[in-house]
């Protein structure tokens, strides 16, 4: 049995992950060291993460046994961590064999990846079966046209840039704004054109080559054209990108499906994967029985990938299994907590469920912080920010107090015995553990839970919280629950405009003292500022 | 070469790696040149990007600096309000015909003998005129008839010699390529000259690499 080091470093989302014995240990992204996020701070490499993975595996990256690197990555990086003793492998193959071994999915299934490039490819498609993955589509970066670029470079033109030529919205950051406005949008028959000018479907190929340049040149030509003056335009755009999104990927995966008719069930990859909207449309094709987005779906899951590569290539992980969460960050002791907390002039008590779902009821904010924190975009029941999900006031509420400026609508976190009962698909749970899939909210809970709830869709992102997996989440729901008779609360992450998620009780405790919070949660504690 | 298409005019030229300007009434355009590699039909993205037709800034050209044989196609596209991205102009490169330069830079007469073979062959394989400027007179003369001047410009100039790597091969990548140039989208060379280092070819494979027999 072997311990393996697992590091992406390539242009964005670096990250670090640690298997021990085919044992997933610790995954971390740079940015959560940082504090930039990935759209701030291209081209940077793990260095920090590497370091703290180190710290928390007790094993020197020198001493482990395998150190395996995602391309695209520099010698001089990889050198330097490993002494020239290291494997590479395939930016996509990382994507695919992360996403398809933490699906848990039996018998046959495909893993599809789709980014804006990593390595030479933009996409690859696997055929898995019970254990083993046969390449059956590679798509080179040079010949395809790729969805993901337009995303990419619609974000970081259509809002032009500032003084200093710096994009206004910045690719790899902030393509979630742009998809949360699509449902305010409407069809447009000029604005689909002009998409479709940029990207095609036929026979398995998307077409024409360099979408993200051609993107680039049209968009900026129409923001300085004034077609985006105002956000009604901007919404119009993104409904239309959505749909063609939506309309030429499904038509990707029907064509597949006729030539691989057995394979419905389907775990995906790469940050195209991170639209929660195209992720519900593909769930609600007839044939698909069970789709699985992995939670880091972006470049910051490529480490977690590599190192599952190399341990299936060793044999130590020879079957999907399922993850029974993320927090595979930094972890803190009570002592560090209470050591932190006397940094800042607060109070504390210790933690009684019951008490804090009573302040939820009466419409406080509470920050979560518990576990390690999350690996992947997603705070999931780490690093968190509750709140009652029952009112339309809440979404202006807390974006004011996070100075956040968002439009998407806050997820829903839910228990998992009334799940169906609220949202009306039932396929995919186990995806949706990790927040990645959108549903339709069932008609009598839209205005129960208004804050949680899509005002022009009637979806809902929600992760469903089991007891086994998740047990502190699914006790305050609970909680809750039996006060409100509301088997949801409203979960943000836990960080501020522009921010990562946070990291340490340090970057907790400020948002208290600023009024951000309520109460902070760490640990087995309750804080509150000092009156 | 100059084209007029609608109100676009548009000067392209192979001379030193491949060059095109645009003027036109839109203050830009989108410039793409792609690649046909190992006799494909399907074409590989080589560079793309968007040029200003009426002032300097941000790019008043639109330039790829390989100056070795590839088989390659420029395409021009404009904004169209209606359409969205419109392709108003292309050109394959094709030499049939043409006036092509081989500048073969030696004074190694053994060399040059052997890189004028491969320019008969060149023109054999592709039908063009040639125009030889090397050190040697005698060699010149085996110029396509009225050609040998200075005086025209070619459609393409190709030079055969064994070159140093020039400043602006900006490109160089990690030392795990071994000083390969990554061009556009993964297309790596040794540089503008030379597609491989020439350090270990013959002068044939030399030949053979810059004019792509």
């Amino acid at each position: 049995m072997s311990t393996i080091y697992g590091f992406y470093g390539g242009s964005h989302s670096p990250s670090t992950s640690f298997i021990k014995d085919g044992e997933i240990i610790c995954c971390i992204e740079e940015e959560r060291i940082t504090r930039k996020k990935a759209g701030d701070n291209f081209d940077c490499v793990a260095e920090l993460s590497s370091r703290e993975v180190e710290k928390i595996s007790g094993i020197p990256i020198k001493d482990a046994d395998y150190r395996v690197f995602v391309e695209p990555v520099t010698e001089a990086f990889a050198n330097r961590l490993t002494d020239f003793n290291y494997d590479r492998v395939s930016h996509h193959d990382a994507h695919c064999y992360g996403a398809y071994f933490t699906s848990g999915m039996e018998g046959k299934a495909l893993s599809i990846s789709y980014d804006g490039g990593g390595d030479k490819s933009v996409m690859k498609v696997y055929l898995c079966e019970n254990g083993k993955m046969t390449l059956a589509y590679s798509y080179d970066m040079c010949s395809t046209g790729s969805l993901s670029h337009l995303w990419a470079f619609s974000v970081s033109t259509i809002k032009g840039y500032d003084h200093e030529g710096e994009s206004i919205w910045k690719m790899c950051k902030d393509e979630g704004k742009l998809m949360g406005m699509a449902p305010d949008g409407e069809y447009d028959e000029n604005f689909y054109r002009i998409l479709k000018s940029l990207i095609d479907y036929k026979d398995l190929r998307f077409f024409p080559i360099d979408t993200g340049n051609k993107t680039r040149f049209v968009v900026e030509t129409m923001h300085r054209l004034g077609w985006f003056r105002d956000n009604k335009s901007i919404e119009k755009f993104s409904f239309n990108l959505q749909k063609i999104t939506e309309d030429l990927m499904l038509n990707f995966l029907n064509d597949l499906h006729i030539r691989f008719p057995e394979y419905t069930k389907l775990c995906f990859s790469g940050g195209l994967f991170a639209n929660v909207k195209l992720n519900q449309k593909i769930n609600q094709l007839p044939w698909v029985e069970e789709i699985y987005i992995i939670p880091a779906m972006g470049d910051e899951g490529l480490s977690l990938g590599a190192c599952i590569m190399k341990a299936h290539q060793l044999g130590e992980i020879n079957k999907p299994f399922k993850l029974k969460n993320v927090f595979f960050g930094k972890k803190y002791t009570n002592k560090q907590i209470i050591e932190a907390s006397e940094r800042y002039h607060v109070q504390y008590e210790k933690y009684n469920p019951k008490e804090i779902a009573k302040l939820l009821n009466d419409g406080e904010i509470i920050g979560w912080f518990q576990h390690g924190f999350e690996y992947g975009p997603r705070a999931l029941g780490a690093r968190s920010i509750l709140v009652r999900p029952t009112d339309y006031e809440t979404h202006r509420k807390l974006n004011t107090r996070l100075k956040r400026h968002d439009s998407m609508p806050f997820a829903p976190i839910v228990m998992e015995e009334f799940f169906e009962d609220i949202f009306n698909e039932n396929k995919s749970k186990y995806t949706s553990e990790f927040m990645t899939l959108c549903f339709q909210t069932k008609d009598e809970w839209i205005e129960k839970i208004p804050a949680v709830i899509q005002k022009s869709d009637k979806t809902a992102r929600p992760q469903l919280v089991k007891k086994d997996n998740n047990p502190l989440f699914w006790e305050i729901l609970n909680e809750y629950h039996k006060i409100s008779g509301i088997p949801v609360l409203l979960n943000t992450s836990f960080n501020t405009h522009n921010e990562p998620i946070i990291d340490n009780p340090d970057h907790a405790f400020p948002k208290l003292m600023d009024g951000t919070l309520d109460k902070l949660i760490i640990g087995e504690y309750v804080f509150s500022s000092r009156k | 070469m100059f084209f007029q298409v609608g109100n676009e005019k548009i000067l392209i030229d192979f001379n030193d790696g491949i060059t095109v300007r645009v003027g036109g009434p839109d203050l830009t355009y989108f410039i793409e040149c792609v690649e046909y590699r190992n006799g494909d039909h399907e074409p590989v993205m080589l560079e793309s990007f968007h040029v200003t037709s009426n002032c300097d800034w941000p790019y008043k050209e639109f330039r790829v600096p390989i100056e070795f044989y590839m088989d390659f196609e420029l395409k021009i596209y404009k904004f169209d309000p209606i359409y969205g991205l419109k392709l108003i102009f292309n050109h394959r490169y094709n030499d049939y015909d043409q006036v092509v330069r081989f500048v073969i830079d030696t004074k190694n007469r053994e060399d040059a003998e052997l890189w004028l073979k491969k320019v008969k062959e060149y023109k054999r394989k592709n039908y063009c005129k040639i125009q030889i400027f090397s050190e040697f007179e005698d060699m010149d003369s085996e110029s396509d008839t009225r050609y040998q001047t200075r005086d025209i410009t070619p459609y393409k100039t190709y030079r055969i010699g064994r070159f140093p790597k020039n400043s602006n091969d900006w490109k160089t990548i990690d030392p795990r390529k071994e000083g390969m140039i990554w061009y556009g989208y993964w297309k790596t060379i040794w540089s503008y000259q030379h597609p491989r280092l020439w350090k270990n070819l013959s002068s044939e494979e030399i030949a053979n690499d810059i004019l792509g027999l």
